[in-house]
């Protein structure tokens, strides 16, 4: 059941397979797992609400649209789930991003590079979590910008400007170094 | 001079993903939900819904309809013409939180996500909520409001008109165990006072002796979300 594409295995849970649906989870849990972290502040509480996510999903399974991308639909509604966290908890969090280490072709990062990556990710960190969104979904799911429209429950029109928004603020936390 | 994109995606192949697996608590939690219900609400409000269409159509029996099937103090009536000329507009009398609250005998409800509204208003015998149009709320229409939450004591209150131009812009859903309306895109609302306006997009339901309404330009499912989360 691993090698069935995504449409697939939705159309299989709809009919209550939940074998089908447990392999959705285990396809994507991890990026749903590291955006509720970005969204809510908290990697920490990021394994509930991935568990929230993934069971509000299987409840509004009937109304998921036959065909329409599974991805950004799950992504929505771990976004909105993360921000009801976020709430909740009345949090301030200081997100904390773990890198971990990435040899590039010569075996090993270039001092430049390593510092430019730490600058934009302590920049990142101090977005907040609606600009963080976006340029996760963007740049690290690779989203395309209808996809992005999905997840973002927004018109695709507006993509564009959201995340030039998020990026302008990016570059004024980094100190208009970029 | 940092190439900001470049570094982004760098960054996001550089980034841990977390080691979850949630996959033996969800099944367990999806599990225990359908051991619960014996009958599927959905089914039953699909049927309903075929039966309720048609019955909709005859006059006398709107209001009985609307009443049995408990959608609270809202008939939906289908006219040939609709009025496509009628402006959005968010009309009542302003209010302060603590009003709001004597008037339902508890404190007004809250979507989750979107804190205290940017207004309260009371409308004939309604608390209404209103959030300006946020890049998360579009506008609705040109209403300069993006979200709308109504909330009626149904015990003495008048009855509200829907008008829509076909039948099948409104369906029956099941969301948390509850009955709703939904009523896509813009359609007429006749108030027990006033005149009629246009009205974007609306979920109705029943919960506690209490008609919610939820009124935005936003999609069913969006819309049923910021209903799961009120508190």
């Amino acid at each position: 059941m691993d090698e069935l594409d995504d449409a697939t295995l939705v159309a299989l849970s709809k009919e209550g397979d939940q074998r089908a649906f447990g392999v959705l989870v285990r396809r994507h849990q991890a990026s749903v797992a590291r955006l509720a972290g970005f969204v809510s502040g908290s990697f920490d509480a990021a394994e509930d609400i991935t568990q929230e996510t993934f069971v509000k999903a299987y409840r509004a399974l009937d109304r998921f649209q036959d065909g329409a991308p599974f991805r950004p639909w799950i992504l929505r509604i771990a976004a909105n789930t993360a921000k009801n966290h976020r709430r909740s908890l009345g949090r301030k969090a200081r997100l904390s991003l773990k890198v971990a280490a990435l040899p590039t072709a010569g075996g090993t990062d270039p001092a430049d590079q390593v510092a430019a990556t730490a600058t934009v990710a302590d920049a990142l960190a101090r977005l907040n979590p609606d600009d963080r969104l976006v340029v996760t979904l963007r740049y690290f799911e690779d989203l395309s910008e209808r996809d992005m429209a999905t997840a973002l429950a927004c018109a695709p029109g507006t993509v564009k400007s959201r995340l030039a928004r998020a990026m302008g603020r990016l570059r004024a936390e980094m100190g208009g170094g970029a | 001079m940092i190439d900001l994109e470049r570094t982004l995606t760098r960054l996001g192949e550089q980034l841990e993903r977390p080691d979850v697996d949630v996959w033996p608590a969800v099944s367990n939690e999806i599990t225990m939900r359908r051991d619960r219900t014996v009958l599927s609400p959905l089914a039953v409000a699909a049927a309903i819904a075929v039966l309720v269409g048609s019955l909709l159509l005859i006059e006398p029996v709107r209001s009985t309809v609307a009443a049995w099937f408990g959608i609270g103090r809202t008939a939906v009536e289908v006219v040939p013409d609709l009025d496509a000329g009628l402006r959005t507009s968010v009309a009542g009398e302003s209010i302060t939180r603590d009003d709001a609250a004597a008037v339902l005998g508890r404190v007004p409800t809250l979507p989750e996500e979107f804190g205290n509204p940017d207004a309260w208003l009371q409308q004939d015998g309604a608390v209404v909520s209103v959030w300006v149009p946020s890049e998360d709320l579009p506008e609705i229409g040109t209403s300069g409001a993006g979200l709308i939450l109504s909330e009626l004591v149904l015990e003495g209150s008048d009855l509200s008109v829907k008008q829509m131009g076909s039948v099948g812009g409104a369906v029956f859903v099941e969301f948390d165990g509850l009955l709703g309306l939904w009523v896509e895109g813009p359609h007429v609302l006749i108030p027990p006072s006033g005149d009629p306006e246009s009205v974007g997009s609306v979920l109705i339901w029943v919960a506690d002796g209490i008609q919610f309404r939820l009124e935005s330009a936003l999609p069913l499912d969006r819309v049923i979300e910021i209903a799961s989360n009120l508190r």
